[in-house]
């Protein structure tokens, strides 16, 4: 018995990873398909024809297209297919900020081209999963609010319909909801919405037969699905750290417009953080994310060290430890070896750090560059080309 | 024949009955700001799109069915600024909005290739363009041009650090200022759009720094707001105009010639009047474009009218004057006053005047303009300092009589202590009610102002009362009720017969004079009584 499920735990994840192909592909995928496919840039900037198209008949967008959405997604997308494009240039960009922040990081945020795109890293309920999740869905959340104060969705922005009643009363309406916070609610259906499909298991499988020590049939079946609600349990908490972040990094600024611009009367507004900001927002709590463990009592996460009260709202959370020293592809680690490292620095970007004690060689060579550029905004630029040496270090 | 003011025939009962009932009515105007009205004001940001300039396109636009190809501003493209337009396009207005207030911020991106100089002037050329709601359903029709301008504007930045890193000296941003950028006095049109396109011939817009886009906060009134204040109005103006006939009507009744201050009181009553006749309805139907001017001018015309009165009522019961020349002592105060007023006139007309023009103009953002408005403001703001210590010299110098006066009141007659005791107990009961009003004003205006700043996400966690709304309706009910209370109570009536006899002000001589005594009033009578 045991040795036939150690069987099939090896053909399950080695077959999987060797393939590289994986049953569900992760909706996240949309946001990589920038190179590849243009699909942003048929959207956002080829002119109306097409974008009325979408509109016309949106099936064969959602469900080819964007293959990668699961059944839930692609119901949304069917409702609202202008907010697509909008949703995939947010994805991007949380990979893009992801990239960014985690740039002399061992685990730099570096993406596969099978579908997954972190790779296996995102099996594990570690702290770059936690990050991840949350910066894909305030990528999304950020996104939908910025194109909604930019004018481009309809069903956001303002409508010629009667006044919902039970829209608040500060509303006005003919003019327009709350930009952040329609962003934020269309964010929290789209985005939670895998992790509440049932038939949702792509994540949970590899996790559980690889973690956990089988020794019965009852438990083997009813630990992973326990597992896969933690899990989800955990997903469901980083996106809603990604949104929260959003909120509340965005500033309330007031303008004072009496009579001859005295304060007697005063109006404030939302003014939306860059995305920079967020990113660095949460890098910050990813330093500082909560270890969790399941408390079966309480049916909550609470955090592991018992010296701390549970995690608030605000913190990422995540299970287990990780480590992306060694190239290790069951775990998703690519390893630091051949990254290049900086010398001087005493960050983690330097040679100590990054190349975690292996050391590292020193490559000089030749190379063509542009020099002495005279730039004039907008948007031209004058460069000569010059070649240089440079000294590039690099990982053991 | 005497005169005596309602408020001294009044048994305490009566005005307490009459207090109470005001008070009740205040409340009211609070409640109805608070609770059934919204804030009074309602901010909606947008950002502007960068969209490709077409040369067989007039206008670039998204809804309906957009012709806006999205750019970024690249180095390396071999673009210039003429091909990109800066596009944005207003949500649906309605008239209820009233006015549209909007403030631009740059947003800049930190790019060590590109300078940003910290007084870099912007020069740009917006368009401004409206659709009405046939036009807006129909595929074929146009953009109409409303108004075009070449405008500059300060771009001031400040670089923003995220984290903390100690060799880390290049800023992840800048954050600007916002500056002036439209202003509409009426919504005429349901729909409107702007292209706006950075114009850098002749070395301008220089150093701009990577400016990507602008962020626009457009300023307007809310739609339910609106309808409250224009019903409130419509009720109050009624109510305002009987009191104010009641008061001429007892005027007549009496055959009263009109003393300065009656005649004051009467204005004050017909600038309520003014400010309440709710003409507002017929911007609904023909929006006109002087009518924010006409709206500052009632409004400045009223408080001039209730500061002129309070200064006035307290001059003259400073019962011991030395002088005989009962205007001219104060008058230079008046005169100030009024020069103040007239100040802010000229300004509200200079800055609204050439917005009538252009709504893009803003006499902030031109140096000689600016100059021009802070001396403006400043002497404004002189006059007006001046007038509060004049004020309270004269408060002081009235209570310093009344003090002196009260240990005399024993040894003297019948007759002149009552007429000192009714205009001791006018002055202090205006006083007293005046003080209350202005603190009233300064505690409402703190807690709108602590209110508003807070933000409330969660829709449960909504304040109960919005306190902005509270203390616009709070404040206009409190004038109004002021007024109102001012003209029933000080609004003269005849005494009975009876009292005629013992009313009748006899001399230290044994001469009896009559009240009725052509040119002076009652006050004047009672200052000559004094000095004698």
């Amino acid at each position: 018995m045991l040795t036939q499920m150690l069987w099939i735990v090896i053909c399950l994840s080695s077959c999987q990873l060797v393939s590289g192909v994986i049953r569900n592909e992760l909706w996240w995928n949309i946001g990589l398909r920038r190179e590849n496919e243009s699909i942003l840039s048929s959207y956002t900037s080829i002119n109306a024809d097409q974008q009325y198209e979408i509109d016309d008949d949106p099936s064969p967008y959602c469900q080819s297209t964007l293959k990668s959405l699961t059944t839930g997604q692609k119901q949304i997308c069917l409702l609202h297919a202008d907010h697509m494009p909008v949703v995939i240039q947010g994805a991007s960009k949380g990979i893009e900020e992801c990239q960014h922040q985690f740039q002399d990081r061992h685990w730099n945020c570096s993406t596969v081209r099978d579908g997954s795109v972190f790779g296996p890293v995102l099996y594990h309920a570690n702290r770059e999963t936690a990050f991840a999740h949350a910066m894909l869905s305030a990528g999304v959340t950020y996104a939908v609010s910025r194109a909604c104060k930019q004018g481009l969705l309809k069903s956001c922005s303002c409508s010629r319909s009667a006044r919902p009643k039970n829209l608040p009363r500060d509303w006005t309406w003919g003019g327009c909801g709350d930009n952040i916070d329609y962003g934020y609610r269309f964010g929290r259906d789209f985005v939670d919405t895998p992790e509440k499909e049932i038939d949702n298991m792509r994540i949970l499988t590899p996790i559980t037969f690889i973690n956990s020590n089988q020794t019965g049939i009852d438990r083997k079946k009813r630990k992973p699905l326990r597992r896969g609600r933690i899990r989800r349990q955990m997903n469901i908490h980083n996106n809603e750290v990604g949104r929260r972040a959003v909120y509340r990094l965005t500033r309330v600024v007031c303008k004072c417009h009496g009579v001859s611009g005295s304060c007697s009367l005063r109006t404030c507004y939302q003014q939306l953080p860059t995305f920079r900001e967020i990113g660095a927002f949460l890098k910050e709590k990813y330093d500082s994310a909560v270890e969790v463990r399941y408390q079966r009592r309480l049916g909550q996460l609470r955090s592991r060290d018992r010296r701390f009260a549970g995690p608030t709202k605000d913190d990422l959370i995540y299970f287990e430890d990780s480590n992306f020293c060694e190239y290790n592809r069951r775990i998703g680690s690519f390893g630091t070896k051949n990254r290049k490292c900086n010398r001087t620095s005493h960050g983690p970007d330097g040679c100590a750090t990054m190349c975690c004690g292996r050391g590292y060689n020193t490559i000089r060579k030749y190379v063509q560059e542009k020099c002495n550029c005279k730039f004039i905004w907008c948007c031209s630029v004058q460069c000569q080309t010059c070649q240089k040496l440079v000294e590039i270090h690099v990982c053991k | 024949m005497v005169y005596l003011v309602l408020l001294e025939q009044l048994t305490r009962r009566k005005l307490l009955s009459f207090l109470i009932c005001l008070i009740f009515f205040q409340i009211i105007y609070f409640l109805v700001g608070g609770l059934i009205a919204t804030k009074p004001t309602y901010a909606t940001n947008h950002e502007f799109s960068l969209c490709q300039a077409r040369l067989n396109r007039p206008w670039i636009y998204h809804q309906p069915e957009g012709n806006c190809i999205q750019d970024h501003l690249e180095f390396g493209t071999g673009k210039s600024w003429k091909d990109f337009v800066y596009v944005m396009q207003l949500p649906r207005i309605t008239r209820w909005f009233q006015t549209l207030t909007s403030i631009v911020i740059p947003k800049v991106d930190y790019d060590s290739r590109i300078n940003l100089s910290s007084n870099a002037i912007l020069t740009y050329h917006v368009r401004l363009a409206y659709k009405t709601d046939e036009m807006y359903d129909d595929p074929n029709s146009e953009w109409q041009l409303l108004v075009e301008s070449r405008e500059s504007r300060r771009i001031q930045c400040e670089p923003v650090y995220y984290h903390k890193i100690g060799n880390k000296n290049v800023p992840d941003a800048y954050s600007c200022e916002s500056f002036a950028f439209l202003e509409l006095s009426t919504l005429k049109y349901p729909y409107y759009l702007i292209n706006l396109q950075i114009v850098d011939k002749n070395g301008l817009s220089q150093n701009i720094g990577k400016l990507k886009t602008f962020e626009f906060v457009g300023i307007y009134q809310t739609e339910t707001f609106t309808k409250m204040w224009y019903i409130l109005k419509s009720i109050t103006f009624p109510i305002v105009l009987v009191a104010l006939l009641w008061f001429y009507r007892q005027m007549k009744r009496a055959e009263k010639p009109y003393s300065n201050l009656d005649k004051l009181l009467f204005l004050l009553g017909l600038a309520t009047c003014i400010l309440n006749a709710p003409v507002e309805w017929f911007t609904l139907i023909v929006p006109f474009d002087g009518f924010q001017i006409y709206s500052e001018i009632r409004q400045g015309f009223f408080l001039t009218v209730l500061l002129t009165f309070w200064l006035f009522f307290a001059a003259e019961h400073v019962v011991d004057k030395s002088k005989d020349g009962t205007f001219w002592s104060y008058g230079k105060y008046i005169g100030l006053l009024w020069f103040a007023s007239s100040v802010l006139l000229i300004f509200a007309l200079c800055q609204r005047g050439f917005q009538l023009w252009n709504p893009f103009h803003s006499i902030w953002s031109t140096s000689a303009g600016r100059n021009a408005s802070f001396t403006f403001l400043i002497l404004a703001g002189l006059s007006g300092f001046i007038y509060m210590i004049c004020l309270i010299v004269l408060v002081a110098h009235v209570f310093w009589n009344i003090r002196s006066k009260q240990g005399e009141l024993a040894a003297m007659r019948r007759i002149r202590r009552l007429m000192y005791q009714g205009a001791f107990y006018r002055f202090q009961f205006l006083l007293l009610s005046t003080i209350l009003c202005a603190v009233l004003t300064i505690v409402w205006y703190c807690l709108s102002q602590i209110y508003e700043t807070e933000w409330v996400w969660d829709a449960d966690q909504r304040p109960k009362i919005h306190y902005t709304g509270a203390f616009i309706t709070g404040i206009y009910g409190m004038l109004n009720l002021y007024v109102f209370a001012v003209l029933i109570l000080f609004s003269p009536v005849i005494t009975n017969v009876d009292d005629m006899d013992e009313l009748t002000l006899t001399d230290d001589d044994g001469n009896t004079i009559h009240l009725t005594n052509n040119q002076t009033s009652a006050y004047q009578m009672i200052t000559k009584a004094a000095i004698s």
